[in-house]
């Protein structure tokens, strides 16, 4: 469990952050098959070490979102259909994320076309129904 | 919970997630706002003869938090800790359990309160099972059945005297023996404190599943600080008696960098007094570069400091928690101006 | 009450080895009959004798051992090693730790004391016992095992407040030597002052004293142990400051009560008293000197001189002789009166003569210089005050009373006691009338002249005077009663001869001189008693009043010191006698009229008369006590005069 949510506690993200986007990274790469049942949010806080409200948030959010689905009774599991979310709401989701891939891309010193392509071939990937992607996210280490 | 952030969403009325009611603290804001918080040290001030272990610190704890009191040996922790349990009398301040004078009150409060100490105190000759048969008709609610099992789960036999058990051991059976009793709040001054690895493991393994089951709201002083920064939600470093600060974890991390520039960069102190901003605090200055850690960090002033001739090349990382402690108060550190620290509750 | 309990529970718990180990350590004893039995067997009385001795100094043993050991150690150990903090950290009040502990460990020690006697008793219940076991002769009689019980948890109170104070090893350690130094001191000041005013005996009895003293600490260690752990909590130095203050204020607030009660006991006046059980009249009836049982200790007596008209009074420390009598003299002007005290504090110390002037306003008792090993058995006065002389049972001695200097003594030549009489004719010049045994049951009376001047003593003769003698105020005549009071003879003190001889057949005689000189003569009878008026040598003058009392009455006695020679009849003045007669508690007084012969009651039931000190007070108006009130009563017209308020004079004669 902790191989498939890895928490980086010196990443500056929130903790809930990090899982909500493992999530969807998970779910968007076919490692979490649409209505496979999700631990427990004591189950996934025990395993990851995390205060349980994190886990709670993170999912409040995930089922806000659409990705996962509640069933009463019965716990949490994946959505059994992507999120369906208007044409707007697609846009503006998008948007942010992009926003921040973008910002991300210029400190590095990219192009848009280096950043473009490192886009395409990461969503082939996905579509190839690989494993999650390596989170290559991690700023460079320092020296201490 | 209570943490608030730029694209945060507010949870919509009526949505089920498995957690108590007493984390869904948001919901139900308006109505808890009126009980009192289950911890509140208002201005306490501790002294020894002259030497002043405690000078004037208030915290609150909101219901379902968990608090992080983070400090070096001889800061003041466990005398604070002392006047918040009601078994040491403040020189000044008040010590307020869920509202009331923890020094006036304290049993009838602690039958609410959970303790785990730092130095195992339970009677060594006493068994586990002796010890929880003590402690069972002292409390409203005893669970005897999740005290055995939680004796299981650490592999703790229950008829060996408290004496002959090891360290981690010992720390399991107080563990066990605070949680048994459903408390609303839990003390726990550095509980992890000499236990090997997976006896740390273990033990916030079954603190996570009770704040999972009720939400207690806990009150974590430790220097585990890896452990730590996973749980917490807030934390309040404690040095000489003061407190440095007191802040959501989440914006602790937010807010903290460490920024390192090559040496080949013209007039490194110009460059970083374009840091002043960002309240940096001390630099260090090597052949490799100079570094400094900033406490108000913002991307876009990075990125334009990036951008200038003095700054190219900067390069930043993110702290963890210890890093953070480190920072605010390893040798020569100076007080921490609180000016933008601490985010709204 | 359920922290408590489950606070005992855990503490007893805790400590069931020591308890189950009694009952085996108490078979110990058993085998001491066997080893006796080994050494030479001395029957199974004494075996079980020996058994049970063993098994109760083994049982006391290990209860006191246990009690001095859990007390230092049920609180202190937890509180020295920050191991109290477990039990604070729970939902139990302080005062359910405290009594819990404190508790657990009085029961264990009590515990193993019964547990290891149990052995024991259950043999000698199985055996029948012999004569010295605990059936038979029981070692254990009520005050012994109230004493034990007690004992036990005041040594583990002490056993605590010693391990607070040594393990905190605080500054407050000073406060506690210094408050315990305050506190015996006061303690010790008050016990010396009530034992110097007569209020506590010397020495000090043990057994109330140390039961007393073991209460009031008790009570005192209790409340501190208690402050200290309610407010101390986990704290050391906080328990042993609220420890040492508590118990340096309950000390010193004991002992300043005790000083203020004592204080109430002392000072006191001559109404204050339960009773006058001792009263003198000066001459003059201007003075009365009173003593009598005092508010306070049981066997408390306090002593006072009262002036009459002024109601003023002085404290006095009246001491007794080795016979009893209390020494005691007024100088026939009344303008002195002189007793004996007891040097220091009460019992063994020397008598020291004191002097009162009892003619200037506001005169306080002073110490003369005239120290006698014991308290002297008689004082005499001299006609105006100036000399002393003092007797006791082997010695009189005549000294100058402001300077002290010893004028003359004469001391027994034998080891046998004598009985003397000493009576100033002046200033200097004394007589001496000495009894002794010269051959057993032949008792004589020799009678000699001292003069100080000149520091000789004349032998004048030697009375063949066996019993009941009485002398005149003159010292010239004395009567002497025949054994059975068949006869009364009447000698020249001077010659030796005999000037009289009064018989009546049949009927027994008893006579005494009146103050005024002249001889009363008593006889009794079915109709009464007849009363005649002699004179000084025994004979009957022409006109002699004769009077008839009624069978139970009879002329004044009053107690005197060295009553064996001397009993003054009290006469008002030179008309008057007063005769008493007592009828179960009443006591009827009648006025004798000597010169008309005639009688009158003065009626009063309730009346004690105060005896008067000596012949001058003899010859002055009577005082007497009504239990209330002090009067004066006129005799020629049976009048009382208020003198104001006085205590019931308990009569010796009456009560």
């Amino acid at each position: 469990m902790k191989a498939a949510f890895a928490i980086d506690p010196s990443d500056p993200r929130p903790i809930w952050r990090q899982i909500e986007e493992n999530v969807r990274n998970l779910v968007a790469g076919g490692a979490l098959r649409p209505s496979t049942s999700m631990p427990s949010v004591r189950e996934l806080a025990r395993g990851l070490a995390v205060n349980p409200a994190t886990v709670a948030k993170a999912y409040q959010r995930l089922t806000d979102a659409g990705i996962l689905a509640v069933r009463r009774g019965d716990g949490t599991y994946v959505a059994s259909a992507p999120p369906a979310l208007s044409a707007a709401q697609l846009h503006e989701r998008l948007r942010a994320e992009a926003l921040r891939y973008a910002s991300f891309a210029a400190t590095l010193g990219a192009t848009v076309q280096q950043a473009a392509t490192a886009l395409e071939s990461a969503w082939r990937a996905f579509d190839a129904g690989g494993g999650a992607p390596d989170q290559a996210a991690a700023p460079p280490g320092d020296p201490v | 919970m209570s943490v608030t952030s730029a694209s945060a969403s507010t949870v919509a009325a009526g949505t089920v997630l498995d957690l108590p009611a007493a984390a869904r603290s948001d919901t139900a804001a308006g109505a808890l706002a009126a009980a009192p918080p289950p911890l509140a040290a208002e201005a306490i001030t501790v002294r020894y003869g002259r030497r002043t272990a405690v000078d004037a610190v208030s915290l609150t704890l909101s219901e379902g938090t968990v608090y992080a009191l983070l400090g070096r040996n001889g800061a003041g922790k466990s005398s604070l800790l002392r006047c918040l349990l009601g078994q040491q009398r403040a020189a000044a301040g008040r010590a307020l359990l869920f509202g009331r004078d923890a020094w006036r009150h304290r049993a009838a409060l602690m039958a609410r309160v959970g303790v785990v100490p730092e130095q195992s105190d339970a009677p060594p000759r006493a068994t586990a099972r002796q010890l929880a048969r003590f402690c069972r008709p002292l409390y409203h609610h005893w669970d005897g059945g999740a005290f055995e099992g939680r004796l299981r789960r650490f592999g703790v036999p229950a008829d060996l005297p408290f004496g002959r058990l090891s360290k981690g051991q010992q720390g399991h059976v107080a563990l066990a023996l605070a949680l048994a009793a459903r408390p609303r709040l839990l003390i726990l001054d550095d509980p992890t404190l000499g236990l090997d690895a997976v006896a740390r493991r273990a033990f916030f393994e079954e603190l996570i599943g009770e704040l999972a089951d009720r939400g207690t709201t806990v009150l974590l002083a430790t220097h585990d600080l890896a452990a730590v920064e996973r749980i917490a939600d807030r934390a309040g470093i404690l040095a000489d008696g003061r407190l440095l600060l007191d802040e959501e974890v989440e914006g602790l991390k937010l807010r903290f960098r460490r920024i390192w520039l090559a040496a080949a960069a013209a007039a490194p102190a110009t460059a970083l007094d374009a840091f002043a901003p960002l309240a940096a605090r001390e630099t260090v200055t090597g052949d490799w570069g100079v570094e400094t850690v900033v406490t108000a960090y913002d991307d876009e002033r990075f990125r334009a400091f990036q951008g200038s001739a003095a700054g190219a090349g900067a390069q930043v990382t993110s702290l963890t928690l210890e890093e953070i402690f480190i920072a605010l108060t390893g040798a020569g550190a100076d007080q921490l101006e609180s000016a933008g620290a601490g985010g709204p509750r | 009450m359920r922290g408590l309990t489950a606070v005992l529970r855990h503490e007893i718990a805790e400590r069931r080895l020591l308890l189950l180990a009694s009952p085996l350590i108490g078979l110990l004893p058993l085998a001491a009959p066997l080893m006796a039995a080994g050494a030479g067997g001395s029957g199974t009385a004494a075996a079980a004798e020996l058994r049970d001795m063993g098994a109760l100094f083994l049982a006391l043993a290990l209860s006191g051992l246990s009690a001095l050991l859990l007390g230092a150690s049920v609180l202190g150990a937890d509180l020295a090693s920050r191991r109290l903090a477990f039990f604070f950290s729970r939902p139990l009040t302080g005062g359910a730790v405290w009594a819990g502990k404190l508790g657990a460990a009085a029961i264990c020690a009590w515990t193993t004391g019964l547990l290891a006697l149990l052995p024991a008793l259950l043999t000698d219940a199985a055996t029948g016992g012999g004569d010295g076991s605990f059936l038979h002769n029981p070692l254990l009689p009520g005050p012994w095992l109230a004493i034990w019980f007690g004992a036990v948890p005041l040594t583990v109170l002490i056993a605590h407040h010693g391990g607070v104070i040594l393990r905190t090893r605080s500054a407050w350690l000073v406060l506690d030597l210094a408050g315990a130094v305050t506190v015996a001191a006061m303690v010790l000041w008050t016990l010396r002052r009530l034992q110097y005013w007569g209020a506590l005996p010397d020495p000090l009895p043990a057994a109330p004293l140390v039961a007393l003293g073991s209460g009031a600490a008790g009570v005192a260690l209790l409340a501190a142990s208690a402050v200290q752990v309610i407010d101390g909590r986990t704290d050391p130095v906080r328990g042993h400051r609220a420890l040492s203050l508590t118990l340096a204020g309950l000390g010193v607030a004991g002992a300043l009560a005790f000083a203020a009660l004592a204080q109430r006991w002392i000072a006191i006046g001559p109404l204050d008293l339960d009773s006058w059980s001792f009263a003198a009249v000066a001459p003059g009836q201007t003075w009365i000197a009173l003593a009598g049982p005092a508010p306070g200790p049981r066997e408390y007596g306090a002593s006072f001189l009262l002036e009459v008209g002024s109601r003023r009074s002085v404290r006095a420390r009246f001491a007794t002789s080795a016979d009893g009598t209390l020494p005691l003299a007024f100088s026939a002007d009344g303008r002195r009166a002189v007793w004996a005290e007891y040097q220091g504090r009460r019992g063994t110390s020397p008598g020291v003569l004191m002097s009162l002037a009892l003619d200037r306003a506001g005169a306080m008792p002073v110490r003369t210089p005239i120290v006698e090993s014991v308290p002297p058995a008689n004082l005499v006065l001299s006609p105006r005050g100036t000399r002393i002389a003092t007797t006791s049972g082997r010695q009189v001695a005549v000294y100058e009373l402001d300077s002290g200097r010893l004028l003359a003594a004469q001391t027994s030549r034998d080891s046998r006691d004598w009985q003397a009489t000493v009576v100033f004719r002046d200033e200097d010049h004394l007589r001496l009338l000495v009894s002794r045994e010269p051959a057993p049951g032949k008792d004589a009376l020799a009678v000699y002249d001292l003069d100080l001047a000149s520091r000789r003593l004349a032998g004048l003769t030697t009375l063949p005077c066996t019993w009941r003698r009485r002398l005149s105020p003159d010292a010239e005549r004395v009567a002497c009663h025949g054994v059975h009071h068949e006869k009364v003879a009447v000698f020249d003190l001077a010659s030796g001869q005999r000037l009289a001889e009064l018989r009546q057949t049949g009927a027994k005689i008893r006579a005494s001189y009146l103050a005024d000189g002249r001889l009363a003569m008593q006889v009794p009878g079915p109709a009464g008693t007849e009363v005649t008026i002699l004179d000084r040598d025994g004979r009957l003058p022409p006109g002699a009043p004769r009077f008839r009392l009624p069978p139970s009455a009879k002329l004044g006695w009053f107690w005197m010191p060295k009553e064996s020679i001397y009993g003054w009849i009290f006469q008002t003045d030179a008309h008057r006698l007063l005769a008493r007669e007592v009828l179960g508690s009443r006591v009827a007084w009648t006025v004798l009229d000597l010169t008309r012969g005639s009688t009158r009651s003065l009626g009063a039931d309730g009346l004690r008369l105060l005896p008067p000190w000596g012949v001058a007070a003899a010859r002055s108006a009577p005082l007497f006590s009504d239990g209330a009130r002090l009067l004066r009563i006129d005799l020629a017209t049976g009048e009382p005069h208020d003198l104001g308020p006085a205590r019931p004079y308990r009569d010796p004669f009456v009560e």
